[in-house]
């Protein structure tokens, strides 16, 4: 179970809601029910970092 | 038309033209500056049979001038028609024809722009022989005292421009082989992705969100095709995701009791 990854897209949903969940599954092109199945290595939490971050502005937040 | 014919068409036809338009162009360019090019040393080579035999020509020496043009004849046979030699009233002082002489060649006019450099170059053409007939005067001072006739078969300069020609579009077809196995390889590195992500986006468009990307790694716009789509359906799988969890909780909800129900 990746807590950290699924975590994102927790904060994603708290940012955007849906919108903001779906911009981070378009940008990582990880859904979330992968990100459930996949680990949290390294390399998968830095795009979802990065990915996040594009979120973040894309909501002006 | 499929991508792959369309490709394989466009490079065929492209080398195509660029053959033809190649051979047309050697054949009009070259067709020309080749001639005077062979006209030319024709000319030297009249000119140095004048030097020669001039004592000869003057005196109508026949054996002599008849034994160096068959000696000059034999060593070219197939580019050269006759040699030929005519006095300064256009009788004839000796030559190379062994079978009768063309009518055609009776007419010839051996009359000479002034000067050390005239020459003539007339197209001959008789049912018995097609040929260019190069002439030059021979000079004893300003005085032309007869003249020396190369007849320069036309048929010579056609299989030069023959031989161009040919050598030019085998170079194109040669090229135009190659091309097509370029084309087909460059065609199947385009189009067999392309076709892999259309059936992708294909399943996508059917509804099945379970669907596997090649993972290509072409490094080009095809990858970026398969990212975006990658993106896509992440997104789409996602939205289906939460839509999911929204409507569980109220699928699994007791039904709503109406007000005043007891």
């Amino acid at each position: 179970m990746a807590k950290l990854l699924t975590g994102y897209f927790t904060r994603a949903k708290e940012l955007g809601g849906i919108q903001g969940v779906v911009k981070l599954a378009m940008i990582t092109k990880i859904s979330s029910n992968s990100a459930e199945a996949l680990p949290d290595s390294p390399e998968n939490l830095k795009t979802m970092e990065q990915g996040f971050n594009e979120v973040k502005k894309a909501l002006g937040k | 038309m499929k991508l792959g014919p369309k490709i394989i068409l466009s490079f065929v036809s492209f080398i195509v033209l660029f053959g033809v338009v190649s051979a047309l162009a050697t054949s009009l360019i070259l067709d020309a500056r080749m001639q005077h090019e062979v006209k030319t040393s024709e000319v030297a080579f009249a000119r140095s049979l004048s030097t020669r035999l001039f004592k000869s020509i003057k005196d109508k020496d026949t054996p002599v001038v008849t034994d160096t043009l068959l000696d000059e004849y034999a060593l070219r046979p197939e580019k050269l028609g006759y040699l030929m030699v005519l006095d300064k009233n256009g009788g004839r002082v000796a030559h190379t024809f062994l079978a009768p002489i063309p009518s055609r060649l009776s007419t010839l006019v051996t009359s000479y722009a002034q000067g050390a450099g005239a020459y003539r170059v007339d197209r001959i053409e008789d049912p018995a022989m097609d040929v260019y007939d190069v002439s030059v005067p021979v000079l004893e001072g300003i005085v032309t005292v007869g003249s020396v006739h190369v007849g320069l078969r036309s048929a010579y300069l056609e299989g030069i421009k023959r031989d161009l020609v040919r050598t030019t579009l085998a170079a194109t077809l040669g090229i135009g082989l190659i091309a097509l196995l370029v084309a087909v390889l460059l065609t199947r590195k385009i189009v067999l992705p392309v076709r892999q992500l259309t059936r992708v986006a294909n399943q996508l468009s059917a509804g099945q969100l379970d669907v596997t990307l090649p993972n290509l790694h072409t490094n080009d716009e095809i990858q970026d095709l398969e990212a975006s789509l990658a993106g896509v359906l992440a997104a789409v799988t996602t939205l289906m995701s939460e839509i999911e969890k929204q409507m569980a909780p109220a699928a699994t909800a007791p039904p709503a009791v109406p007000e005043g129900v007891k």
